[in-house]
């Protein structure tokens, strides 16, 4: 009598499988165990290493081998659960796909890793040609033959593509392993050769593990347990990988291992809850011993040495805190003695140059001028670095009280205007008939603010013109120096208001410039509820210094 | 990475995409799995169980 297949399928009495994976054609709870642990793991190292250096090409590669490896595990499951043969064949045929694909995953990987850039693109199509057949013949049956119903052990017969994926797979681990040898002879720094070996050998592991089952189920014949056993190697490799990554820096992941444990221990000591089987119970937790006790001990060790770092750091940052104040306190001694002699110096040649001690030769006028001129350049850089160091203790006391800006301005204007002459520049100042009243510190504004803008635009513009202007909008009165100088580059404005940030060729054009009068200019105009910033368009474009007052 | 290589991994993933939708329509909504079987194995497949 001839039977259908349904007959046959029928007479198997397979269980009808819940959520694809759940079902008691799962003859044994460790193949739950040994898929599910590796998956979950995996998944979660995988979206780790991704997140945290989403701009790595090795954490790509990684990132993508792990998730196929979880996409392998979670299908096998599905082939070990469902009593469908459509989804056994469709699913298994997906497996033999994508197996390959995750030693590719892999090459690519180990090639990011050690050269640190991607795999040359010729070696990258021939690992594509390589795939081409075992993707493109995926449906055929030269991958899966047919279903056999013999033995109702819903199983497929493979056909004749399983021993070309195996060479493919064979051919890429040996091309790791060689890869590595030649990096290994290449490399001359010890360091570095004990990284090639570590991450080749953990990635050789790895991929060993996910074969093992194929080779016991080769030589075996039947799919059983044996098998099983090699898909534990996944997580203990994987985490290996993990740490190497730490290790090197090639990541910037520090919590990984701790993360990993927490995600591991929950999902392992649930799964204890499912076994019956006290041989299957003390096997679970030998496992999970072993897989705790390796990366415990990389995460004490990993631990230990941070918190020595950090110790280390913290003892040296106190070191060098109390350097600094000694110095700080050295500096200032320094700098007040110094700013005593230039002022003394600069007293002396006003009185010279005004003719206190009699009319000078002309011979002399012009020096006594020119060191007249030096002595208040160093007295005025002296001052500047005190009143900079003064601003970041907080010991500057500001007294403020009503000032008319226009007015402090134009006088700003009218200091500076010798000096612009003398450079052959155009110096213009515009304000509307409104009032700028504002509150502030007038000697702070005059000085360090109004002062230091203005100097500053005549000292950068070689040619052409400063236009100082006032303006009120929205209720700001808005002061702004404009200029045809040098200009300011996008990597200069990084540092423009920074303590002792120059400009990185600002001496160039002006010699005297300490790095510390716009650090100044900020500091002061913040104390005073404002803000101040510059555009400029790049070297050679000029540039426009903007400050934002309240109005009273 | 290379442009060209990009390129040559959109294309491979396409393919790959490609392989597995045709795998999908083959099997899960053709439903075209060939069995194979012999009733005297099978027979005795049953009885050892």
């Amino acid at each position: 009598m001839e039977r259908s297949i349904l007959e046959y399928i029928q007479m198997c009495e397979w269980d009808p499988a819940r959520f694809l994976i759940l079902s008691d054609n799962v003859f044994d709870p460790l193949i739950y165990y040994s898929h599910l642990v590796p998956l979950i793991v995996s998944l979660a190292i995988g979206f780790l290493v991704f997140l945290k250096s989403p701009k790595s090409l090795a954490a790509r590669w990684l990132s993508v081998a792990i998730f196929l490896i979880t996409l392998w595990l979670f299908f096998d499951l599905i082939l070990w659960a469902t009593e469908k043969p459509i989804y056994t064949m469709f699913f298994w045929s997906v497996i033999n796909l994508i197996e390959p694909m995750i030693y590719a995953g892999m090459l690519f990987f180990v090639y990011a890793f050690v050269d640190g850039k991607s795999i040359s693109f010729k070696h990258q199509a021939i690992v594509f040609g390589l795939l081409l057949p075992t993707t493109l013949l995926a449906f055929t049956s030269w991958n899966l033959s047919y279903y056999d119903l013999t033995n109702c052990w819903r199983e497929a017969v493979e056909g004749p593509l399983i021993y070309y994926n195996y060479i493919i797979e064979a051919t890429l681990v040996l091309w790791i392993i060689v890869f590595g040898m030649n990096r290994f002879q290449e490399r001359s720094n010890a360091y570095e050769k004990r990284k090639i070996i570590l991450i080749i050998s953990s990635s050789a592991f790895f991929l060993f593990s996910l074969s093992i089952g194929n080779i016991v189920g080769s030589i075996q014949v039947e799919w059983d347990n044996a098998g099983q056993y090699g898909l534990f190697g996944i997580p203990i490799f994987t985490a290996a990988l993990a740490y190497l990554i730490v290790k090197y820096h090639a990541f910037n992941i520090k919590l990984l291992a701790a993360q990993m444990l927490i995600v591991a221990l929950g999902f392992l000591t649930a799964s204890l809850l499912f076994l019956e089987d006290i041989g299957l119970i003390r096997l679970v937790i030998y496992i999970t011993l072993i897989f705790f006790s390796v990366l415990g001990y990389l995460l004490i060790r990993s631990v230990k040495r941070e918190v020595e770092q950090r110790e280390r750091i913290e003892r040296l940052a106190e070191e060098l805190q109390e350097t600094n104040k000694r110095q700080e306190v050295l500096f200032h001694f320094i700098g007040h003695e110094v700013k005593g002699f230039l002022t003394k110096d600069a007293n002396a040649f006003a009185a010279l140059a005004d003719g206190d001690f009699g009319a000078l030769p002309e011979p002399l006028k012009p020096l006594v001028g020119q060191a007249l001129m030096q002595a208040r350049n160093g007295e005025r850089s002296v001052t500047d670095i005190l009143t900079a160091s003064n601003l970041k203790k907080g010991t500057v006391a500001y007294t403020k009280e009503p000032l008319d800006l226009k007015m402090l301005t134009a006088e700003a204007i009218e200091k500076a205007r010798a000096v612009a002459q003398q450079k052959g520049l155009a110096l213009s100042f515009v304000a509307d008939e409104s009032s700028y009243q504002i509150v502030g510190d007038r000697g702070q504004i005059v000085d360090h603010v109004l002062r230091n803008l203005i100097d500053n635009a005549i000292n950068y513009t070689l040619s052409g013109s400063v236009a100082v202007s006032l303006k009120k909008e929205n209720g700001k009165i808005i002061f702004a120096v404009k200029d045809s100088g040098v200009g300011i580059t996008e990597e200069d404005k990084k540092r423009l208001f920074t303590e002792g940030g120059h400009g990185k060729d600002s001496q160039k054009v002006n010699a005297h410039s300490t790095g510390y009068g716009l650090y100044i200019a900020k500091n002061i105009i913040l104390a005073h509820g404002g803000t101040i910033r510059a555009e400029s368009e790049g070297a050679g474009k000029g540039s426009t210094f903007i400050i934002e007052f309240s109005a009273v | 990475m290379e442009k060209k290589s990009e390129i040559l991994l959109v294309v491979f993933a396409i393919i790959v995409l490609a392989s597995i939708t045709a795998t999908f329509y083959k099997y899960i909504v053709l439903e075209n799995v060939t069995f194979e079987t012999d009733e005297e194995a099978f027979q005795a497949a049953l009885l050892e169980e």
